[in-house]
């Protein structure tokens, strides 16, 4: 049997996949020009490679992707488009200027400014309250939150009076009062403590997470020096009720860009975000790993990547 | 085939084991390649099962950021045009380029890379030649920006930094400064002697001083300012006082428990001789340094280069964003350097009301003609 054709075939094959150029999208009627200086012409193309390149492309595509994610999940409800009208009328009744500021931002007007940007932001804030619930099981995993009030004392006098007060049932801002040292941290007031904490001495935080019910915590605590200098610590875990302390959770992490990259990612994966354009690819694949959701290893070593960053911290 | 194989093992297991390396190879190579797709005819950077981001909405979105980019190609396509590339520019943007491949090779993540793409993108460059074609415009735009402050230094006085000046020093390495031995004592009589005697500074300097390198320098230091640190403060806040031709008294200065004695000079303190220096080292710094104290001047440099080109734009937005970004970098500048921008413009005004009458008077001889 002739095998030199199929193998032939096979070959030149492989050599052509392996050398297939790489995918970079261009813009309808890219190729006219833009403009021509001396005897240099630049296409429209040229120009949309380059604001696509720049960090402005790379945040822009994460922003359009997320567009349709917030009208699948929370649509636009007349809640929703109220809050987004409310804060346009704020800020264009806060500055003479209102509409000459968002055309240099390249919006065309008032209501293109609330279409693409107001409207999404606070679809942004609604989405991630429902993450919160989404991403339930997974945030647990990780951050495992509990409502904690925490007395910080300097002397392990005070820390065994005030364990007997909150023991005996008194409230932690009057116990706090009392025996608190001045200047402390920890004043009793009700926190959601986590799990990747890093101020609290790791025999508190470990006992605030291994604890199965509310109540107050029997012993003492101090932080984790070998000199004279020691701080000492009471805890009360009010509650280990996730739905309960949503409320107070949803303030914590409203302002932790690390929950709200990890809501995106969510997101992401569950609606198969895939890039198309090589450039973006690259850019992500150096910067954001964690954007490519369908690169498993990728996603997964950045994620790695990141704990160990936050841990170190 | 049974038969093919019994007589061919041996090859048949080469080319099964090459084939299986090609495969791993073509497939490693192609892991960071994506697939294309498109919808309704526009090319999607972007997808998800619930909608598409296309080139085209991309493009809209980031058009807020459109100005600085598109005043990014204008000029490095002038820069490109008004500056020859040399054997010199050829081998400065050679040695820059070699300097961020070995940045983006020492970085394993990858992030190095990315973000210097990134940023050429808001350069202007973009493609796989983007970092080469930086390199040589950044070579060339020193030379263009360096020939533009020679031909105005008198109008950039207020952006010339304090103090610039070239200094030469003599150095002596003692134990103790305020104890000199009798040997170290006439070493300064006969530095102080051969000065007086009126030989130059850099004969002196070769002859006596403790410098590692003294003989190759002859002492020469280079280019410093009322900011420099390659000197030490106490050494530059004398040379500070000085004028050109000036020499300081010695100055001690500790190092550890030793101590360096330094008798310093004022070689120039002239802008105008210090662009005209040999040493494109001191020229460079001080161009730089100009620059970056004029926070406009760049443009300028550019708008004044343009004049030599022919620009045309695809319709007014476009010229109107370049020029409105050009103007609001020239703002920054003082009166002196806006009036050479105006002035330019003015020429340029002028020349475009020419040709548009010379082809309203060709085009009005035509008609005639019929």
């Amino acid at each position: 049997m002739n095998m030199k054709k199929p193998l032939t075939a096979l070959l030149a094959g492989l050599m052509l996949v392996g050398c297939s150029s790489s995918n970079q999208t261009s813009v309808t009627d890219g190729n006219e020009t833009l403009m021509t200086i001396g005897n240099k012409t630049y296409t429209v193309n040229d120009e949309y490679r380059c604001l696509k390149g720049s960090t402005a492309g790379a945040s822009g595509v994460i922003f359009l992707a997320s567009q349709p994610i917030y009208d699948a999940e929370v649509g636009r409800t007349d809640e929703i488009l109220k809050e987004a009208e409310s804060r346009l009328e704020d800020y264009s009744s806060s500055s003479e200027d209102f509409e000459t500021q968002i055309k240099s931002l390249g919006f065309a007007d008032k209501q293109d400014y609330l279409e693409r940007a107001l409207i999404p932001s606070v679809q942004s804030s609604f989405l991630f309250e429902k993450y919160l619930t989404d991403a339930k099981d997974s945030i647990i995993e990780k951050y495992d939150p509990v409502l904690v009030s925490i007395i910080e004392t300097d002397s392990e006098d005070n820390a065994n009076k005030a364990l007997q007060a909150l023991k005996d049932g008194q409230d932690a801002g009057k116990v706090s009062a009392q025996y608190a040292s001045e200047g402390a941290t920890y004043k009793g007031t009700e926190q959601i403590v986590l799990a990747t904490d890093q101020t609290l001495p790791t025999t508190l935080l470990n006992s605030i997470l291994d604890a199965g019910k509310e109540g107050v915590l029997d012993q003492v605590f101090t932080n984790d020096t070998s000199t004279d200098d020691k701080t000492y610590y009471v805890a009360n875990v009010v509650s280990t009720d996730y739905d309960k302390n949503l409320p107070k959770i949803k303030t914590l992490f409203q302002a932790n860009q690390t929950v709200q990259t990890e809501m995106q990612i969510f997101y992401f994966k569950k609606y198969n975000l895939e890039i198309h354009d090589q450039a973006i690819y690259d850019y992500y694949k150096g910067m954001n790993p964690e954007y490519l959701v369908d690169q498993p290893e990728l996603y997964e070593k950045a994620l790695e990547s990141a704990n160990s960053e936050s841990q170190s911290k | 085939m049974a038969e093919f194989f019994r007589k061919y093992w041996f090859v048949s297991v080469l080319s099964v084991l090459f084939i299986g390396v090609l495969v791993f190879f073509v497939s490693d190579m192609n892991k960071d390649s994506v697939k294309s797709k498109q919808v309704d005819g526009k090319d999607v950077i972007a997808s998800t099962t619930v909608g598409n981001v296309t080139s085209d909405d991309l493009f809209k979105q980031t058009k807020s950021t459109e100005s600085s980019v598109l005043f990014s190609m204008y000029r490095n396509a002038v820069t490109d045009q008004s500056i020859e590339t040399t054997d010199e520019i050829k081998k400065s943007a050679k040695e820059m380029q070699e300097s961020f491949e070995l940045a983006i090779k020492s970085d394993s993540t990858g992030k190095t890379k990315a973000s210097i793409n990134s940023q050429l993108a808001s350069f202007g460059f973009s493609g796989d030649s983007a970092l080469s074609d930086y390199c040589l415009i950044a070579s060339k735009i020193q030379k263009l920006d360096g020939q533009f402050i020679k031909d105005h230094i008198a109008q950039l006085t207020s952006y010339i930094p304090e103090k610039a000046r070239t200094v030469s020093v003599i150095t002596m390495e003692v134990e103790n400064a305020d104890e000199l031995t009798d040997e170290q004592k006439q070493k300064q009589k006969d530095i102080q002697n051969a000065l007086d005697a009126g030989q130059a500074f850099s004969d002196v300097a070769v002859k006596y001083s403790e410098q590692k390198d003294a003989s190759k320098t002859k002492g020469f230091v280079g280019y410093v300012d009322a900011n420099s640190t390659n000197l030490d403060s106490s050494v530059l806040e004398a040379v500070n006082e000085l004028k050109k031709g000036e020499t300081t008294d010695w100055i001690s200065v500790s190092n550890g428990d030793k101590y360096t004695l330094y008798k310093a000079y004022v070689e120039e303190t002239d802008p105008a001789a210090l662009l005209e220096n040999e040493d494109s080292t001191i020229v460079t710094t001080l161009v730089n340094n100009i620059i970056s104290s004029a926070n406009g001047l760049e443009t300028l440099v550019i708008l004044n280069a343009s004049q030599d080109l022919e620009i045309s734009y695809a319709n007014d937005k476009i010229q109107a964003s370049v020029e409105e970004y050009m103007d609001s970098q020239i703002d920054h500048l003082d009166e002196n350097l806006k009036a050479i921008a105006n002035e330019i413009r003015g020429t340029k005004d002028e020349t475009k009301a020419g040709s548009s009458t010379e082809t309203s008077t060709e085009t009005t001889t035509e008609q005639e003609g019929e």
